[in-house]
């Protein structure tokens, strides 16, 4: 028997030689639709690479011109699924609340902000031990903002972090740095939605402006990259509508439109088309980040910070975003960013 | 104002961690409800479809639908107070609808019944319970079912904060509910409660059965309804059904004819007729059972996804007289005007997507065959104007004269539309053009004449072209009056001729109805005139202009308390603390004038010289922008605009008076402490004239954090420096003033 161990350890050995490799670094998913329930393939990602946290949009903030104070807009229905996962909740508060809410009644919001993702979380029974804020808040806003995260530290004693996007970090004496316990770093929507021939959720070049100043940003940082697409409807000229989650192939096998190139359609005659409505003339744009991009990025990153930052945020989970990469992509982007 | 997502998207829209803020509307805050353009809805198309009318952003009027819980409040209660009878109090019908809780209904229904002999406390003055009618029993009877409805069909949307009460409870067993339901429904011999009993029961189907049962209840029982509101509530709820079956051909035609046959739902059919692909559109309209209801959905079409141009052709070749071609007309101008620039007013011809749309009224209009023919040709004459084609817009307005129908908004259009085009087309503005238009200006421009036709934007835009004329011509008086221009008040000539053009008695009409026109008073002429010479040290002048100008004025800039004693000098300046420090005298500008002139009087006499001439100094120090009495200068004149820039009259920083008096009381100063302080006051001032030169009027050096001036030494830091270092008083500014501290240390 005994001579037969050789070959057996040789073989456990080259077993564990084929299996993942750790990646040092974890990874995870933003959760960004209204109601939350996972198909077999977001399930079957989230197993694959071990993904333990989800950061799922709770609900939004609004203080809409019409309302007498800020409002929850669509907040978001779970199921028991959440359950399975580590769940940080994120809530995006659109930069005009902080314009017109005044200093006195930041409090009340950061009570109403605890006490609906507290129910929330009831309707699950989840508990959840960190919050993120996503604001892009500007100079005229951040000190209400900033105040707004001291308060809700003080009510809920719980971790914060908040997103930062890149004007943020190279402004950052005029944007300031927000109160918080670290940040995710929004690496995209960099370019203005023009429908130029730059590419409004990821440019190299334009990127390029900003590198330089991630390395002395005083917060640990999380970087949230970009999987989604979007089209750009545009007439005369100007951007009149973003279609998400929209599949482009459908447009080259429709005769109301042709194809000007690789990323570019005409419509030739009016005509619905995935729900969204098209006039003649206008032209559709699609955007999305290819693998390279993505694995650029990662070099970009671990090179302006030597190695120093933490999880890797894909934006968002959603299948129809991730079936238009190879299966193998998550796993390329974490061992380029190892 | 930028937007890039279609208003129907907005309606929908969540947020996106990818879009981020600020490209939905690139200013907010800035809300344009577009009653600035001219082209009226309200005159030309149904008030119905007022929502509609052309708005940058959501709906006209009241921007976002958030009735979903209350739309049909007013509604319920006169179509219950009807079946009741005209005697029953609308109150208690409020009450007994909007507020009483499902239990009391039951009490109350109970009681009515005969079954209680108590009824709820807040019930028990209600005339309605006490008669015991049938028709009572039967109304509580329905509402205790009606009320537990409320569970899955309420949003609940006051308590926004509140996530448990908008939950609609997934584990709600609606079987017992919708068996007394069925059983109430069967059973009503009255159209109006069987009818109601079928509302309620769809609805409950479509919240707690399958879609395809809420269908077939609707289908199998709606030919028996009549057509009112609560059919197309009704009717509604099928739609969304098919909606959830993914039957968007189906679901689309539903919500069509509620669109149409509903004024309350108009909105709620907005934001659920969505086709998904030309082939449900296409199959909807193959649905239709005449050209009606192919042109309602045209007209959704046009409205909703903002293709009017396509949506007019298409009804115009159905039906050349439908009135749905109205509304989409007034949003086919409305959207041409909003893309002018707001004070040109000018289309340079070279947009082919308008032109195509100009083209397509034009070609209508000259066919005569809409029901309201002389709209189109108005919007054609209209359009024209924006071309500066004058005469074919009068030719447009004489043809639209001759078909003017009887509505009264229609002739005001039509008014307002020949007078600009009179204005535009004249090539100046004389006598012959004054009198001409004088009738029609005095009518649109006096705000007690009621009108339907919208007048802000033609206003503005009249009164912007008669101002440039009158410039072109050098009367400037006419154009100031017209439109306001900080310029004008630069030189004091002019303001002396507006005087005298306000004052000037026996005014011909015209002239009258231009100084009507004038945006300030003659009070605030002289309050300006009387701030100006306090900065030339003329304070005789000036206490005679404004104890003019308070004479003249009630409560106004000129009767402002000022917040600080203006007579205190600091070491550092700190407005706040002068405003917060108590104060024995409080001075407005009047007052602060005389006292002035007081001290100045016991300088002239000897008296006191270094005191007076340093509180003076002070005085005049804090008048400035530098001071803490900025309000003495703040008046309606420094509040106007210019079109040229926006601070032609910049606040005043003129240091020289100050500068005269520190400077006499060192002449005067008897001690070094006393000097000290003169010179650091001075050295205050000569810092004031290089910012005032440097920065406040040097407009590339503003807000420009690499032209910021170097540390600079004034000339009375250095003599503090070399002759006053012994003194208290150095050594209190060394403390105080840390540009100062930094500059000993050099």
């Amino acid at each position: 028997m005994k001579k037969y161990w050789g070959p057996l350890l040789f073989f456990v050995l080259l077993l564990a030689a084929c299996q993942q490799p750790v990646h040092k670094r974890p990874v995870s998913f933003y959760f960004w639709k209204t109601q939350f329930a996972l198909n077999r393939f977001e399930q079957n990602v989230l197993r694959e690479h071990a993904v333990d946290t989800l950061y799922v949009r709770y609900f939004d903030i609004d203080y809409k011109p019409e309302a007498t104070q800020p409002t929850p807009v669509s907040p978001i229905r779970l199921d028991s699924s959440i359950t399975h996962y580590k769940v940080v909740p994120v809530i995006f508060i659109k930069n005009r609340t902080f314009d017109r809410l005044q200093a006195a009644d930041i409090p009340t919001l950061a009570a109403n902000v605890l006490h609906l993702i507290d129910q929330i979380n009831k309707s699950q029974h989840l508990t959840t031990r960190e919050i993120q804020f996503d604001c892009d808040w500007t100079e005229t806003t951040r000190d209400h903002f900033f105040q707004f995260i001291r308060e809700y530290q003080s009510i809920s004693k719980q971790k914060i972090s908040s997103t930062i996007r890149l004007h943020q970090v190279k402004y950052k004496e005029r944007m300031g740095i927000p109160p918080v316990d670290h940040g995710v770093l929004m690496y995209y929507n960099i370019g203005a939605i023009n429908g130029d021939n730059t590419n409004s959720i990821y440019e190299r070049s334009v990127a390029n402006r900003y590198n330089s100043y991630i390395r002395s940003y005083p917060l640990s940082l999380d970087v949230a990259l970009p999987v989604f697409s979007w089209g750009l409807q545009m007439r005369n000229g100007q951007v009149i509508d973003l279609l998400n989650k929209i599949n482009f192939t459908q447009f080259e096998n429709d005769s109301n439109f042709t194809i000007l190139t690789s990323n570019r359609y005409q419509v030739k005659h009016a005509c619905f088309k995935a729900g969204y409505y098209f006039q003649p003339g206008d032209e559709i744009k699609n955007e999305h980040v290819p693998a390279d991009d993505l694995l650029e990025i990662t070099t970009q990153i671990n090179k302006n910070t030597n190695h120093r930052i933490g999880k890797l945020i894909f934006y968002d989970l959603d299948s129809t975003n991730l079936i238009q990469y190879e299966t193998d992509i998550i796993k390329k982007v974490l061992t380029n960013a190892d | 104002m930028k937007r890039i997502l279609s208003k129907k998207y907005l309606l929908t829209l969540t947020s996106s961690l990818a879009v981020g803020t600020g490209i939905i509307l690139a200013c907010a805050g800035d809300w344009d409800d577009g009653s600035r353009l001219n082209f009226t809805p309200d005159v030309f198309a149904d008030r119905s479809y007022s929502p509609f009318f052309y708005a940058p952003e959501s709906f006209y009027g009241f921007g976002y639908d958030n009735k979903h819980d209350t739309r049909f409040n007013e509604s319920n209660v006169t179509d219950w107070a009807t079946y009741l009878g005209s005697s029953t109090p609308r109150t208690e019908l409020e009450y007994l609808l909007q507020k009483a809780t499902e239990g009391s209904i039951d009490s109350a229904a109970g009681y009515a019944a005969g079954k209680l002999k108590i009824l709820p406390g807040s019930m028990q003055s209600f005339q309605l319970l006490n008669k015991g009618e049938k028709k009572t029993i039967a109304f509580l009877t329905y509402l205790s079912l009606a009320k537990k409805t409320e569970v899955f069909a309420v949003n609940n949307l006051e308590y926004e904060w509140d996530y448990d009460s908008k939950k609609k409870n997934p584990y709600y067993n609606a079987k017992p509910l919708n068996s007394k339901l069925q059983q109430e429904y069967t059973q009503a011999k009255d159209p109006f409660l069987k009818q109601r009993y079928w509302f309620q029961l769809e609805r409950s189907y479509f919240f707690n059965d399958s879609a395809q049962k809420a269908i077939s209840f609707f289908e199998s029982n709606e030919k028996v309804f009549p057509k009112n509101e609560l059919y197309y509530r009704t009717m509604a709820y099928a739609a969304g059904a098919y909606y959830k079956l993914k039957n968007y051909t189906k679901a689309n035609y539903y919500y069509s004819k509620v669109y149409d046959g509903s004024n309350a739902l108009k909105t709620v059919a907005h934001y659920s007729f969505h086709p998904q692909e030309e082939a449900d559109w296409k199959a909807t309209l193959a649905l239709c059972a005449n050209n009606e209801e192919k042109i309602t959905l045209w007209q959704m079409l046009g409205v909703f996804y903002e293709d009017e141009y396509r949506s007019i052709q298409e009804i115009y070749a159905l039906n050349p007289r439908s009135e749905k071609l109205n509304l989409l007309l007034t949003r086919a101008v409305n959207q041409i005007e909003e893309t002018l620039n707001l004070n040109s007013h000018k289309y340079d011809g070279s947009d082919t997507s308008k032109n195509k749309v100009i083209a397509l009224i034009n070609r209508i209009a000259q066919a005569n065959n809409t029901n309201r023919p002389a709209m189109w040709h108005m919007a054609t004459g209209y359009l024209y104007m924006h071309n500066e084609k004058y005469q074919q817009a009068a030719a447009c307005y004489a043809q639209a004269e001759k078909r003017l129908s009887k509505e009264q908004g229609e002739k005001e259009q039509l008014r307002v539309f020949k007078l600009i085009n009179t204005i535009s087309s004249a090539p100046k503005a004389d006598a012959k053009l004054e009198k001409a238009i004088l009738p029609d200006l005095e009518w649109l421009l006096d705000d007690h004449i009621k009108k339907e036709v919208r007048t802000q934007g033609a206003t503005d835009w009249i009164k912007g072209s008669l101002a440039k004329m009158y410039n072109n011509q050098n009367e400037s008086i006419k154009a100031i009056c017209f439109e306001n221009d900080c310029v004008y008040y630069t030189n004091d000539k002019n303001i002396e001729a507006l005087k005298s053009f306000l004052n000037k008695p026996n005014k011909t009409p015209y002239e009258l109805l231009v100084s009507k026109q004038y945006a300030l008073k003659m009070e605030d002429l002289l309050e300006y005139q009387a701030i100006q010479v306090t900065y030339t040290n003329n304070l005789n002048e000036a206490i005679s202009k404004m104890e003019e100008a308070v004479s003249k004025a009630g409560t106004g800039t000129v009767n402002i308390e000022l917040q600080g004693n203006p007579f205190n000098g600091r070491l550092q300046d700190c407005h706040d603390c002068d405003h917060e420090a108590p104060q024995k005298i409080k001075y407005n500008k009047l007052s602060l004038l005389k006292k002035m002139k007081d001290m100045q009087d016991k300088i002239k006499a000897g008296t006191d010289v270094y005191t007076n001439a340093m509180l003076l100094a002070n005085a005049f120090y804090n008048i400035t922008w530098y001071g803490n009495a900025r309000a003495f200068y703040d008046c309606n004149v420094y509040q106007c605009y210019s079109s040229d820039a926006p601070h032609v009259v910049s606040p005043p920083g003129n240091m020289q008076p100050a500068i005269k008096y520190y400077t006499l009381a060192l002449s005067v100063a008897k001690t070094d402490e006393q000097k000290a302080k003169c010179h650091f006051m001075l050295a205050k001032c000569e810092r004031n004239e290089y910012y005032d030169g440097k920065v406040v009027n040097n407009k590339d050096s503003m807000y420009s954090p690499d032209n910021r001036p170097d540390f600079l030494a004034w000339e009375g830091f250095k003599t503090l420096k070399t002759k006053y270092s012994n003194t208290q008083f150095y050594k209190e500014a060394i403390k105080e003033c840390g540009y100062f501290r930094t500059y000993t240390r050099k």
